[in-house]
């Protein structure tokens, strides 16, 4: 019984053995594949995003006037600088504007325009496509087009207000500092709701059609079958649109400068914009650095918060 | 959703760590206009110089910030190739950017041992902050070695902290340029007061045509008008108080001097319509279309306008306020760099001697650049066009450098300084600040600067 036992023991532990060691190996395998595939990308991450992003941090805590080889610990004197530097309050009201109007606005159009395509709108990929090409431009070519339309002195929309009888509505479009933010905002606008046409239309081709059905035979109107089958439906890219909006407004820099320089005055300025200023034109690396930092915490603070807000509607 | 919330964490930390986007594009006027002649010089001849060259090839890379006419940016092209083809032992590779992307990336590429030579503003924001941090070569010896006469004036401009460490650029002038077909169809002549000024511009301005045309969307205009104003009320020694001693910035005349031309001349409609979303460019087409009947600027630009008009132009410097000596804008508009790091400092010292030499003054300088060297000057043999030999004229005697003329301010003036002009400027215009607000907030700049000891040495 022993010998037997014994012999049973010894046939299941190699047994066992065996199998483990095939455990390990698919381990060993899929941690080799997992560095594999992750690895690189990783790697550029890191390199490129994380240690910058470190380098940022640690050039905010200094006094560096980007040329000289040694850089002054300051600790946190320069965010405490930002609290009573007014130019920055002012930036960041500007980013706040173009937070409500640059997010809600090519949101509301392209949704409602992805709404229409996938309604079953003839063209839906030329459609498509046309939506989107804006996306593809480079930001510079858009803001030197919109430069043009807005031009005082030939620009096609004053003379279409002109040619209207507008003639009182014409003007510098870019140089009142009454309408250069938002005539900047609507280039911007321009050159992104694209891009929320094709995410919004991706994500209504995901909704089950059976849904929609369903909903007609119990007599939902059409608002009520957006806000109760395809809101939620789409609810997950809505998050991310919105995520990827907002926090591109918080750090939006090319397309004002290559529009407006930040002027008239400082009326399009924003964070990025000064902070790009502080940095290389008055040569205050650490403090353009603090504000940099700045802009990052409250993108990562918005993201964060959205996502929450996202999971909570979820486990609801 | 673990998916996208790790995709949108992403996209926030590249988005915002990463300060936000791109390198921008400029107008900014290059300012760093091929050096020009000297007399007499020991390499003139490339055999000479080429004899002195390193023994290997030697190549030098030489930042620049780019001209605003494609076809000079070309002209520079050739003449370096030209160098190139005189001096096998040594290859220059010229890089031209914008002159914003220039200093975004020059202290990098200076770091990195990238750059041997480099173009940009001797003024106390860029090349004393390079002299600051150790990262200029002492030019002195190759002064001694090359014999370069170079103007005492500029070569002040080009020392920082007693260091030599740089070779002047191009003698430059602001004023108004004007369309002289135009000024002979109304029997005008050159104005000499501003009561003349203001008769002649009211008067186009009743044909319809713009009087002046001065585009500030790049800010930076603003500071050369400036320059002519205040430069003509207080004279060179009054701006020497100013930047030097303890004139300040907000007195009556600098107040005055701003009124004149942000506020007085702006509501007077004597500019373009909404100057501050007008682009450089897009005033001097509407000068070049005969559009408008002047246009104030520099004169690194006459071999643009040379190119682009075909009327006559004329050239006459901000005539006299109330009695004013007339005292325009001029000085330096840029220098050439060596890095302190650069392995080939000697190789770029003999194409910086290449460069100074009479024969490619005469040959690229005068005529083909139309930038007038900081130096005794040869002009004999030289055909230029008449606008150009009107500038030489002016400013040859003097060389811009004497109490007949002012100071283009903001080539002396540290950056905050010079970015409250930019944004101030735009806003007088606008009717948002008073000049008196706009003179105060230049001297608190100027004030804080000077505590920091970011102001000029006086010479």
């Amino acid at each position: 019984m022993t010998g037997s036992v014994a012999s049973v023991s010894a046939g299941a532990f190699e047994r066992i053995t065996r199998r483990r060691g095939r455990v390990r190996g698919r381990r060993q395998t899929s941690w080799a594949l997992v560095a594999l595939f992750v690895g690189p990308s990783l790697a550029l991450y890191v390199l490129f995003m994380i240690v910058p992003f470190i380098g940022t941090l640690q050039l905010s805590l200094s006094a560096w006037d980007g040329f000289a080889p040694e850089k002054t610990p300051v600790g946190l004197a320069n965010y405490q600088a930002l609290l009573g530097d007014e130019d920055f309050w002012r930036a960041l009201s500007n980013n706040v504007v173009w937070a409500v109007i640059g997010t809600a606005a090519p949101i509301a159009i392209g949704l409602a325009l992805a709404i229409v395509l996938w309604s079953g709108a003839g063209f839906r990929t030329g459609f498509r496509a046309i939506y989107f090409l804006p996306v593809i431009l480079p930001v510079v070519v858009i803001g030197l087009v919109w430069g043009w339309i807005y031009n005082p002195l030939f620009g096609v929309l004053n003379t279409a207000l002109e040619a209207v009888g507008l003639d009182d509505w014409s003007r510098g479009w870019l140089g009142d500092p009454d309408t250069a933010l938002v005539a900047v905002l609507i280039a911007a606008i321009w050159s992104t709701f694209g891009f929320c046409v094709v995410m919004f239309l991706a994500g209504l081709q995901g909704i089950d059609l059976n849904l929609v059905d369903a909903a007609k035979v119990d007599g939902a109107n059409a608002w009520q079958r957006f806000r109760h089958v395809l809101l939620p439906g789409i609810a997950p890219v809505f998050t991310f649109v919105l995520t990827i909006t907002l926090v591109g407004a918080f750090s939006v820099f090319d397309i004002v400068y290559v529009m407006t320089r930040g002027g008239p005055g400082t009326a399009t300025e924003t964070m990025a914009g000064y902070a790009y200023k502080m940095a290389f034109n008055r040569n205050f690396a650490g403090y353009g650095s603090a504000i940099s930092m700045v802009i990052a915490i409250i993108s990562l603070v918005l993201a964060v918060a959205l996502l929450r807000f996202r999971e909570r509607g979820r486990t609801r | 959703m673990k998916r996208l919330s790790a995709l949108s964490i992403t996209a926030v930390l590249a988005i915002a760590a990463c300060g936000g986007g791109s390198g921008p594009p400029t107008q900014r006027p290059a300012s760093v206009a091929p050096p020009a002649s000297h007399a007499g010089q020991a390499s003139q001849d490339p055999a000479a110089t080429a004899s002195t060259a390193p023994t290997g090839p030697v190549e030098i890379t030489w930042l620049v910030g780019i001209a605003e006419d494609p076809d000079i940016d070309k002209q520079a092209q050739a003449q370096v190739q030209e160098f190139n083809d005189s001096h096998p032992n040594i290859q220059v590779k010229r890089e031209a950017l914008d002159n914003d992307q220039l200093r975004t990336i020059l202290q990098t590429r200076i770091g990195a041992g990238d750059v041997d030579l480099f173009g940009g503003d001797t003024g106390p924001g860029f090349g004393g902050v390079y002299a600051k941090a150790g990262l200029l070569a002492d030019l002195a010896p190759a002064y001694e070695k090359y014999g370069w006469e170079t103007f005492d004036w500029a070569k002040a401009r080009c020392t920082y902290a007693g260091v030599l460490s740089c070779v002047p650029g191009a003698v430059e002038e602001v004023g108004i340029y004007y369309n002289k077909t135009m000024f002979d169809e109304k029997s005008f002549e050159e104005p000499q007061t501003l009561e003349e000024f203001r008769t002649i511009m009211d008067a186009f301005k009743a044909d319809g045509v713009t009087p002046l045309a001065f585009g500030n969307q790049p800010q930076w205009p603003a500071g050369h008008q400036f320059s002519m104003t205040l430069s003509n009320i207080i004279g060179r020694e009054g701006l020497d108080e100013k930047l030097y001693g303890d004139s300040p910035w907000n007195d009556e005349d600098t107040v005055k001097a701003i009124d004149i031309y942000f506020r007085e001349f702006q509501e007077a409609g004597y500019f373009p319509r909404d100057p501050n979303a007008v682009t450089y460019e897009d005033a001097n087409a509407l000068f070049y279309a005969g559009k408008a009947a002047m246009v104030p600027t520099g004169t690194w630009l006459v071999a643009e306008i040379t190119d682009n008009t075909d009327f006559e132009v004329g050239f006459f410097p901000f005539p006299s306020i109330d009695g004013s000596k007339i005292a325009p804008p001029a000085g330096l508009g840029g220098g050439s760099f060596v890095a302190a790091n650069s392995d080939n400092k000697d190789a770029a010292f003999e194409f910086l001697d290449w460069l100074l030499s009479d024969e490619v003054t005469k040959k690229w300088s005068l005529p083909v650049f139309n930038t007038i060297p900081a130096q005794p000057v040869d002009t004999t043999g030289v055909e230029v066009s008449p606008l150009f030999q009107q500038v030489l004229d002016d400013l040859a005697e003097s060389s811009g450098e004497t109490s007949d003329f002012g100071y283009n301010i903001d080539v002396l003036t540290p950056a905050g300084f010079n970015e409250q002009m930019f944004t101030g400027f735009q806003e007088v215009l606008n009717g948002t600040i008073t000049p008196q607000e706009q003179a105060d907030a230049l001297q608190e700049e100027y004030q804080k600067a000077k505590a920091a000891g970011e102001t000029l040495e006086r010479p």
